[in-house]
């Protein structure tokens, strides 16, 4: 029984009178608790509704045409599982009600999901607190007199009081200064492996995901064009637009003097080209890249490679 | 050598009141500048680097001519232009914001908007447009984006656009502040390979503020690190990046992920404290946050020492860390 099992799965949103493909046959697993899949790519690629369809958040334009996401093999769309997943939102001050307590809101998961008591739930709350590192005495503390990155932990904590089968990161610490960023993921990656949760965290920044992660999704245009575990992701990237992408990162450990360009820009849900969707900004792009799109290729024991160079 | 400085400031002070929430009365002061001494060469970036409330984003509006300072002297070009600007200076200084959604007036086509610098100076329609072609191609754009509105156009092409309203001018020194942060990975490396020509070709000093380190690296030829107002640390950057005098610039490197599986992320960061308020400090300060910090850090603010030709740091322990 895998964590999380993704197969086949088509996002469609409902925009000028059609149904467009945002997510187009994705296949994605976690195969323990506690392991960590990043899901890496550029706005527009369609990796937020991913995320949203993992958690069963997709607002009411969207629907799933195709596939399915089984999580420990209750499939999330049927209303009659119970399954408990956890999102981790990027804007933590809109994630959290300001007229409640963060005592409050922690307690309020514990109340509603495990029927207990008030006080109980209050000093569980503490708890809570202390494991992500803020004083107990947060509790009785608006959202509005928290900093962003304490707003951050109280999120984590909320997300962890449920006991969640999964959690759903989107970008949770992008609004965060660097430094409380590296305490904040910290804190969630070492969380999440002690308690073995599985967890999806989804990013536009390779670099964090090389340190979080235990495997990479790499997604353009809807699709997931390269899968792999991170060391041989970063060792041996196989897809062009992953190879363009790692050199394209400026770095701060070492001195680039010139960044990898790939032209043009990420297409849009709609517009997505034929063929290959990356072939338009392709280095290596031959006549099949035009017309014939690449089926996923297996690479490793579990990873694949969307791309006609290899096959 | 002083004649190749372009761009220089003592002791720059914004700061800005407080006042009570009925009476008004002034209550104290937010030192968001204060008593900044800097200088940039002709042709150099100097790239000006902190985390949110700085001060570096106050400091750049007080550099383009946008906000007034408190106190200290601003010189451009060995004229001192604290409290007015010649007018035939004004082209010469230009800025480019972080957002190139709002950057651009949605009403207006990019014609209007990348013209309009010119027609404030008195150039003809027919100048100005011929003048806006030759700096869209500059940018990577072409004749046709003229015709278009902003909302046409991607966050890449947008902030294209505004670069070249700000070139138009011919200016010698631009602000630039955090203009790739909205920018996606790939769009932000065309970006910045692009100000990086630019620079080159048309004989360009840049302040280019940002809070990323790893852009900061890739841009810049000198650091300048900013913390509650004040420049902590300034050098040439390899010797910033590989030898960082100050703790706090040692801990904001370290914050940065590799991106590399294989290397170890060990960000050494002390525990979080507020920087915003900063009305009544004596002292350093970081020291409320410095691991290192001893009793002369709380009672006596250090000097910007020059450590070895270049390299500065505002601490009073660097030797000994």
């Amino acid at each position: 029984m895998k964590p999380l099992e993704i197969k086949g799965l088509i996002i469609q949103y409902y925009v000028n009178n059609q149904w467009v493909d945002v997510v187009s046959n994705v296949d994605l697993d976690i195969d323990e608790r506690g392991e960590i899949l990043a899901v890496v790519g550029e706005s527009g690629c369609g990796k937020t509704t991913l995320g949203l369809a993992v958690a069963g958040l997709l607002p009411s334009n969207a629907k799933i045409a195709r596939g399915y996401i089984k999580v420990f093999d209750k499939d999330v769309t049927s209303t009659s599982n119970s399954i408990k997943i956890a999102m981790i939102f990027q804007d933590a001050l809109t994630s959290l009600n300001p007229l409640l307590t963060v005592g409050e809101q922690i307690a309020e998961i514990d109340i509603h999901h495990f029927k207990m008591s008030k006080k109980k739930a209050f000093e569980e709350a503490k708890k809570r607190l202390a494991e992500v590192g803020l004083p107990t005495t947060f509790v009785s503390k608006y959202p509005h007199e928290l900093s962003g990155g304490q707003r951050q932990r109280v999120l984590i904590a909320m997300a962890i009081a449920m006991n969640p089968e999964l959690i759903v990161a989107d970008e949770p610490t992008t609004a965060l200064d660097v430094t409380t960023q590296a305490r904040v993921l910290i804190l969630l990656r070492d969380l999440v492996k002690k308690l073995g949760i599985p967890m999806i965290y989804i990013t536009h920044d390779l670099a964090l995901a090389s340190q979080i992660a235990d495997k990479i999704a790499v997604m353009y245009a809807g699709q997931i064009v390269e899968y792999s575990n991170k060391y041989s992701l970063f060792k041996e990237p196989k897809h062009p637009y992953t190879q363009a992408l790692l050199s394209s990162i400026p770095r701060v450990d070492v001195d680039v003097s010139e960044l990898h360009i790939i032209k043009g820009e990420p297409p849009t849900p709609g517009s997505f080209p034929r063929g290959c969707r990356f072939h338009p900004r392709c280095p290596l792009a031959f006549s099949k890249c035009f017309v014939e799109e690449p089926i996923p290729r297996k690479v490793s024991s579990y990873g694949y490679v969307r791309c006609h160079l290899y096959g | 050598m002083d004649s190749r400085i372009l761009v220089k400031t003592e002791k720059l002070r914004k700061y800005y009141v407080v006042r009570s929430k009925i009476l008004k009365r002034v209550i104290g002061y937010v030192k968001a500048v204060d008593g900044v001494d800097l200088e940039v060469k002709e042709g150099e970036t100097l790239a000006l680097v902190g985390e949110s409330g700085s001060g570096k984003s106050t400091l750049g509006l007080v550099l383009a001519k946008l906000l007034k300072p408190t106190d200290g002297r601003y010189i451009f070009k060995g004229l001192d232009i604290t409290w007015s600007l010649p007018k035939e200076l004004r082209s010469k200084i230009r800025i480019v914001f972080q957002d190139p959604y709002s950057a651009l007036n949605p009403r207006l086509k990019v014609r209007e908007s990348v013209i309009e610098p010119l027609i404030v100076q008195g150039y003809s329609g027919k100048e100005a447009v011929e003048k806006a072609i030759e700096y869209l191609k500059l940018v990577g754009l072409n004749e046709e984006h003229l015709k278009v509105y902003p909302h046409m156009l991607s966050g890449g092409q947008r902030q294209r656009v505004v670069i070249a309203r700000a070139l138009i001018t011919e200016p010698d020194f631009i602000v630039l502040d955090e203009p790739t942060s909205m920018l996606d990975v790939s769009t932000q490396a065309q970006i910045l390979q692009l100000l990086k020509e630019i620079k080159i070709k048309r004989n360009l000093t840049y302040l280019f503020i940002t809070h990323n380190l790893a852009v900061a690296r890739f841009i810049a030829d000198t650091i300048a690190v900013m913390f509650a107002g004040q420049i902590v640390e300034i050098g040439e950057k390899n010797n910033v990046f590989s030898k960082p005098l100050h703790p706090y610039t040692n801990s904001l490197i370290s914050a940065y992920p590799p991106p590399d599986p294989e290397a170890i992320w060990k960000p050494e960061i002390p525990e979080e404290s507020s920087i915003e308020n900063t009305t009544n400090i004596n002292g350093c300060r970081y020291a409320d946050r410095c691991p290192y910090a001893k009793n002369i850090c709380r009672r006596e603010e250090p000097p910007l020492i020059e450590v070895i030709k270049g390299h500065k740091v505002k601490c009073h322990l660097y030797n000994l860390i």
